[in-house]
């Protein structure tokens, strides 16, 4: 078998950082406040729908995005660890208009949660270093999601292995 | 109710099959010899990875071989790029968001 690249040696599935032009409360406000936050987070040219948003951990922030089309795609934010200013966690996972909790609404193997863990690191005094890590979680579909601090514990994390099994899958199938 | 490959794939055992099989197929029992846990356990783990998809059982007379099933680990890969391309977007939306407001006012006895 072909040698293949290791995957990071995180545990995490998706890493994602950027350097933002904004010092950190600044940048940690633009989570923390609703108007902020819906002021960037819908899609751009349509008006972004706040059904509920609580900025602490155990609370929710639900929302809709319109579409093109006309119609609502549903998601939500549950927020599990949340420390100012450097630190918010949640569960993403799309949903419907009661806040539910449901599967993509579109083809393709998509996990029931998504573990998001950003984290704000002040690169001098007016930038921010941004950190997001996501990992799908196993939790399964007729569990009930109840929120509170402890939660993180209850839910396995994957121990994202997916890209080198891909890789190793690719290697193979390209010796045959 | 088919089952949910995240939560089939998120444990270390059934990881641990899944890498023994790509590139080849394998007896049950090349794969049960793998494990010190017993037969039935492992047979387990394997239903699951029947169950969503991720492993085929294929009869040869007697005989039983156990092949990964690629497309299917390729469908699930692909979520994180989609996620990522998303997060993408949503960050650049929060630069341009950053980018317009006010700046912070400055200190009047320096200017």
């Amino acid at each position: 078998m072909n040698p293949f690249t290791p995957s990071p040696p995180t545990a995490e599935e998706l890493l994602i950082t950027r350097t933002l032009n904004a010092p950190r409360p600044v940048v940690f406000r633009a989570f923390a406040e609703r108007e902020r936050l819906a002021a960037w987070w819908g899609p751009k040219g349509f008006p972004l729908e706040v059904r509920h948003f609580d900025f602490r951990p155990g609370g929710r922030f639900h929302y809709g995005m319109h579409l093109p089309d006309g119609s609502i795609m549903w998601g939500k934010f549950d927020y599990l660890e949340i420390e100012e200013p450097q630190k918010i966690g949640f569960i993403n996972s799309f949903s419907d208009e009661a806040g539910g909790t449901t599967r993509a609404p579109f083809e393709g193997t998509w996990p029931l949660e998504m573990l998001n863990e950003f984290t704000l690191a002040e690169a001098g005094d007016t930038q921010t270093l941004l950190t997001l890590r996501v990992k799908a979680l196993n939790a399964s579909p007729d569990e009930q999601a109840t929120f509170n601090e402890g939660v993180a514990d209850m839910r396995e994390g994957f121990n994202g292995t997916i890209d080198s099994l891909v890789e190793l899958l690719e290697k193979a199938a390209s010796n045959h | 109710m088919r089952r949910d490959v995240f939560q089939a794939i998120a444990d270390p055992t059934r990881r641990k099959i899944l890498t023994l099989l790509l590139g080849q197929t394998l007896h049950l029992n090349a794969v049960v010899e793998q494990f010190a846990i017993s037969r039935p356990a492992v047979s387990k783990h394997i239903k699951i990875l029947t169950e969503c998809g991720l492993v085929n059982i294929v009869q040869k007379g007697r005989e039983r071989y156990c092949e990964a099933q690629p497309g299917r680990l390729r469908e699930v890969a692909s979520w994180l790029e989609q996620y990522r391309q998303h997060w993408e977007q949503k960050l650049d939306s929060l630069e341009h968001y950053l980018a317009q407001l006010p700046p912070p006012p400055t200190d009047d006895a320096n200017s």
